[in-house]
């Protein structure tokens, strides 16, 4: 049975359609932190849940090519040096009673899966291909680390964001494709 | 009997449980609410037969993807599982015809034509798992800590 997911901005809220901005960024800038809420339909528990991402798989709008922003924002992710390092990072460490994300478990040059990996970055070897996913951790509201409850509410959450480098100095639209894997047992 | 796409099992009382994709889409077909003690069981997939031979637990799974902003999940994988239950040795063989690929449980590593693909060894608890790869089209097996 395939089951479908559903993508939000708020818990249990209508699908999100279309694309989702983050905003022009200055070189050594973050985006603003988007949180993401996943739900799904079916009868019961999906498991193994984690997020990789790819080469853009759709009509490709940037500058270059989809696999040269691909290598790109795994490069951020690699960067060796203080100013060469950035790319797609998750924030999974929701805190309790204040219901807020960590600002801490954010990634760093020199921490770049910080709070036990509740905070990640997505570079080489993690999270740059299904077979090695960043797994959906309980602190994002899930039953257990990869299983995510059946039904509409609570959701799951997390924030993402992008970070560039500060020595980046190539201006421009850049695709990736953000991926969901699951499995499931009817 | 015959199904195109889903899971067959063959429980030890002589039953069959089918678990045809639309059926199971329906909730028509369930693989947790039927039995899991099994003489075998078996996949199937667009013309692809995986199956597991012996006696023991079984488990099923499908992997999926689904990308951001869409809900519509891809069928990637589809897996037969066994938990290994012996002691010590036992041996797996696999018997390989174009998209048909069984699996076959014996204590006697010369019980079946062919090398055995593996030799449990202190395993027990442990899976193995046949994995139907839908995007690369191919076969291959794993050993688990855990059913997946």
């Amino acid at each position: 049975m395939a089951v479908s997911i559903v993508w939000s901005l708020t818990n249990g809220g209508s699908a999100i359609s279309g694309s989702t901005d983050l905003g022009n960024l200055s070189n050594g800038a973050n985006t603003t932190a988007k949180e993401i809420f996943i739900r799904h339909n079916g009868s019961n528990s999906i498991t193994s849940a984690g997020i990789f991402i790819r080469e853009f798989s759709g009509t490709y709008l940037g500058a270059r090519t989809a696999a040269a922003d691909f290598t790109e924002i795994l490069a951020w992710g690699d960067g060796t040096t203080a100013n060469s390092f950035g790319g797609l990072q998750i924030n999974m460490k929701r805190d309790q009673p204040s219901n807020t994300f960590d600002t801490a478990a954010w990634p760093t040059y020199s921490s770049k899966a910080p709070s036990s990996g509740k905070g990640n970055t997505f570079r080489t070897g993690v999270g740059d291909d299904e077979s090695n996913p960043i797994t959906i951790l309980s602190s994002t509201g899930a039953t257990a680390n990869g299983t995510i409850q059946a039904g509409s509410t609570p959701n799951v959450s997390f924030q993402l964001r992008i970070a560039v480098p500060s020595e980046e100095d190539t201006l421009g639209i850049r695709h990736f494709e953000t991926v969901l894997t699951y499995s499931f047992t009817s | 009997m015959y199904i195109e796409n889903g899971w067959i099992k063959f429980p030890l009382d002589g039953s069959t449980y089918l678990g045809q994709d639309s059926d199971v889409a329906k909730g028509l077909a369930s693989w947790r609410n039927t039995p899991t003690l099994l003489e075998s069981a078996l996949i199937l997939h667009n013309g692809w037969v995986v199956k597991i031979h012996g006696v023991g637990e079984y488990w099923q799974s499908d992997v999926y993807e689904t990308k951001f902003l869409e809900g519509k999940s891809k069928l990637v994988k589809r897996r037969i599982e066994r938990q290994i239950d012996h002691d010590n040795q036992a041996f797996i063989f696999k018997q390989s015809r174009e998209k048909q690929h069984e699996f076959f449980f014996s204590m006697n590593p010369g019980e079946f034509d062919g090398q055995y693909v593996y030799q449990t060894l202190s395993q027990k608890g442990q899976w193995f798992i046949a994995e139907l790869n839908l995007v690369k089209n191919k076969c291959n097996w794993i050993i688990s800590d855990s059913k997946l």
